[in-house]
């Protein structure tokens, strides 16, 4: 037998201590001014290993819903003038971070400073956010004159600012469409369709299948990107907004909106409900706009971001993008249908480092940083000092939505209900029902209607 | 309490050291177990009684959230519907599979490791890699099968576009990557004593008879554990509802768990979820106790009653 070298109480007693050490250390945070050096050159959307504040610097948590920016937040944190502006902070930024992990966030008291292209009005109508009325009032940098009249009302909510706008955000809804395919199908690019009635003879034109009675090419989705909101639907056929913020009431059961379903669902019955809820769960295809940069679908309502991303993202399908106003009935022929939002950085209630998110959020007011934005991602922003000296031809299609603002008929803000994702999760199922066949536009509207009612009082919202 | 205490006064002092190393042993699982699992389910219980929005502070409805499930809800019984047919089809298509693949590979066939392994690929490989693969297989238009069809002058079938055949594509998915069965199943035919099989013969019992009268009644205990498993794991079944489908076509398969996380974090309503999280538990509990109940009737357990 050989001698015992560990009792054992005495193994026990090491173990109980270091369990303790342990926990003691995971409790524990980061010393706020512990020194480590600043590597500048991770990832954009790291946020392992994220770079270290300098001693007395803080970190900047910035948190952003989708992957698009990452090249643009890189090429700004390594400009000089970032960092002048930033001082002792380093920014930490992550991107792709999707709603249920900025929701757990919140809930957990440790959301981050700051976040953008968040469901902001439900966030902050529910209290995730704190006004930054103060910070941008008095900014030397963030000025209301320089901005869009209806991109800066679209920043507040019941008198309070959502959050500090900037890095993009401008006008949303315009007919993007291929004027090559058009012109192949033997359609006039010079003369696109203003009605719904007239994008349905360009889409009957532009579908086609191949001998087999697979859908080779279709014309437009009226249920893709920007024109699958309840936002367009109403806005397009009544020229209303469902959502009424004075009063916290939602118009749904409306003879426009039964419109809507119908003549959107004739779209679909062309190429087939089956072929087309197939075409969209194809990974290459069914993704936002990826029809459009595949070739496959030829023309798309989406807004500002449409000429810079495309040309970014396939240039051999930009070359022929062109963009015009957004298709209304025949019977409202000539109206011209605008909605906008701002992208904000939001500020979060519990956030612990708002002073070092507002510098950042002002850097992103910036022309440095719209420039960086506007050459990496193709992405604008309705300031308009920055405007003017944005190339309309930069990009093609992007002329539309330069000009557009002054011609505007009906603008709307739009994404305001916090009740916004049940509406459009019950638009996505009612309307398959009614180009299925399974129900009539005006019994969608109303079961809409019915639906949306319920949720209200059942959220108890007020 | 009342009977612990006793017991603990009697214990001498060795036996009671003993406990207390023994309990130190395990604290670190009983710390996880109760921080992890004991508590969030009584917090869930509490937060299905709230209205709770994941941002504001909870607050004490009562069961109106149940009331709301059962009696205003215009898709909970439809979400019923779907998981129902769902875990009514998939679990004995999947054991049933699972079991002839087992014995198939209990057999002394060439190859038989080799036929083990890939049997359990699709256990193994994770859902989502499997759910992309199938996605491209099963696609009207541009998928793999559909494509065999044509070439053949025959016609496509919409498997997951259209409302009738999507809950049998997914169930048919399901099925295929049921491996872990297979590998539970062949450990029990391993058991199976091989002096039942030879006075079988020795009696005249052909393949089928013995398979029926030997096989399926000593692989029993494995089947009711496979059979409880697959219960509980197709009522909770999200993955491929939620990656090949979505819940569609027009909520064909909207089955509990993507309904559950679309409540939860699409709408806001976590205490909704909770109430539909703690309905499920209950159903899982409802049926795991009637599948233990009828195991007196089916299960053999080697002698004991």
């Amino acid at each position: 037998m050989t001698k015992q070298m560990l009792s054992r109480r005495r193994f026990l007693k090491s173990a109980a201590f270091a369990a303790t050490g342990a926990l003691l250390a995971a409790c524990g945070g980061q010393q706020a001014g512990s020194p480590a050096p600043a590597t500048g050159d991770q990832p954009a959307s790291s946020s392992g290993n994220a770079p270290q504040p300098a001693s007395g610097g803080k970190t900047v948590q910035w948190w952003f819903a989708w992957g698009n920016l990452d090249a643009a937040v890189n090429a700004i944190k390594e400009t000089p003038e970032f960092k002048e502006a930033m001082g002792d902070n380093v920014l930490e930024y992550k991107s792709s971070v999707n709603t249920e992990a900025i929701l757990t966030a919140v809930a957990g008291g440790t959301p981050p400073d700051g976040g953008s292209n968040f469901d902001y009005a439900n966030l902050f109508y529910r209290g995730a956010l704190t006004p930054p009325d103060d910070l941008v009032n008095s900014s030397s940098i963030i000025k209301k004159e320089e901005i869009l009249e209806p991109l800066w009302n679209s920043a507040f909510y019941d008198g309070k600012m959502i959050g500090i706008p900037g890095i993009e955000s401008y006008i949303w809804w315009g007919l993007n469409y291929n004027s090559k395919a058009a012109e192949d199908a033997g359609l006039d690019p010079d003369n696109p369709p203003t009605t719904w009635e007239e994008a349905f003879e360009w889409h009957k034109a532009l579908t086609q299948f191949d001998d087999a009675g697979n859908l080779k090419q279709f014309g437009l989705d009226p249920y893709d990107a920007m024109a699958g909101e309840m936002d367009f639907g109403a806005q397009s056929f009544g020229g209303f907004n469902w959502w009424n913020e004075q009063e916290r009431t939602m118009r749904l059961d409306d003879e426009a909106v039964a419109q809507c379903f119908e003549t959107c669902g004739e779209f679909i019955k062309l190429i087939g409900p089956d072929k087309f809820s197939g075409m969209r769960q194809d990974q290459n295809l069914g993704g936002w706009g990826a029809a459009f940069n595949a070739g496959v679908q030829n023309m798309i309502i989406e807004g500002y971001w449409h000429p810079g991303e495309t040309q970014i993202q396939k240039p051999e399908i930009a070359q022929y993008n062109r963009a015009t106003w957004a298709p209304v009935p025949a019977s409202r022929k000539g109206k011209k249908i605008m909605a906008t939002g701002a992208h904000f950085v939001v500020l979060f209630k519990d956030a612990k480092n708002i002073e070092g998110m507002f510098k950042v959020a002002e850097f992103l007011y910036t022309d440095k940083a719209l420039d960086i934005i506007f050459k990496e991602v193709g992405w604008i922003f309705g300031r308009i000092p920055w405007l003017e000296k944005v190339d309309p031809n930069a990009y093609p299609g992007l002329k539309f939505y330069i000009d557009a603002p002054s011609q505007v008929d009906e603008w709307i803000i739009g994404r305001r209900s916090p009740l916004q994702p049940f509406v459009q999760s019950q638009y996505i199922e009612l309307r398959e029902k009614v180009f299925r066949g399974e129900m009539t536009g005006t019994e969608a509207a109303a079961e809409m209607q019915k639906r949306a009612d319920a949720e209200w009082k059942a959220q108890g919202l007020s | 309490m009342q009977m612990a205490a006793p017991r603990l006064r009697g214990m001498t002092k060795r036996e009671k050291r003993s406990l207390i190393q023994g309990l130190l042993f395990i604290s670190p699982w009983l710390i996880g177990f109760f921080a992890f699992t004991v508590y969030p389910l009584i917090y869930s219980f509490y937060i299905s009684l709230t209205r709770y929005d994941l941002i504001g502070e909870p607050r004490y409805i009562g069961f109106a959230n149940y009331s709301e499930i059962f009696f205003e809800d215009p898709l909970f019984w439809q979400v019923i519907g779907n998981t129902l047919y769902y875990v009514l089809l998939s679990v004995p298509l999947s054991l049933g599979f699972a079991f002839c693949v087992a014995t198939l590979l209990n057999t002394k066939i060439v190859g038989r490791s080799f036929f083990r392994a890939v049997m359990y690929i699709p256990a193994i490989v994770p859902a989502i890699c499997t759910s992309m693969v199938w996605l491209f297989l099963l696609n009207i238009q541009y998928g793999a099968i559909n494509g065999m069809l044509q070439a053949f002058n025959l016609p496509v079938i919409p498997f997951l576009s259209n409302p009738t055949l999507a809950k049998p594509s997914i169930i048919m998915v399901a099925v295929w990557a049921t491996g872990n069965a297979v590998v539970v199943f062949l450990a029990g035919l391993q058991d199976v004593p091989r002096s039942l099989y030879e006075a079988a013969t020795v009696d005249g019992a052909n393949g089928f008879q013995q398979f029926w009268n030997v096989t399926i009644p000593m692989c029993t205990p494995v089947i009711l554990f496979n059979l409880i498993m697959g219960f509980i794991n197709a009522f909770q079944e999200f993955t491929l509802p939620y990656l090949l489908t979505n819940g569609g076509p027009v909520n064909a398969t909207l089955f509990y768990a993507v309904y559950l996380y679309r409540n939860a974090f699409q709408f806001l309503r976590m205490g909704k979820a909770s109430a539909l999280a703690w309905l499920l538990l209950i159903a899982v509990v409802i049926t795991t106790i009637l599948l233990f109940r009828s195991s007196a009737r089916w299960v053999y357990y080697g002698g004991e009653k």
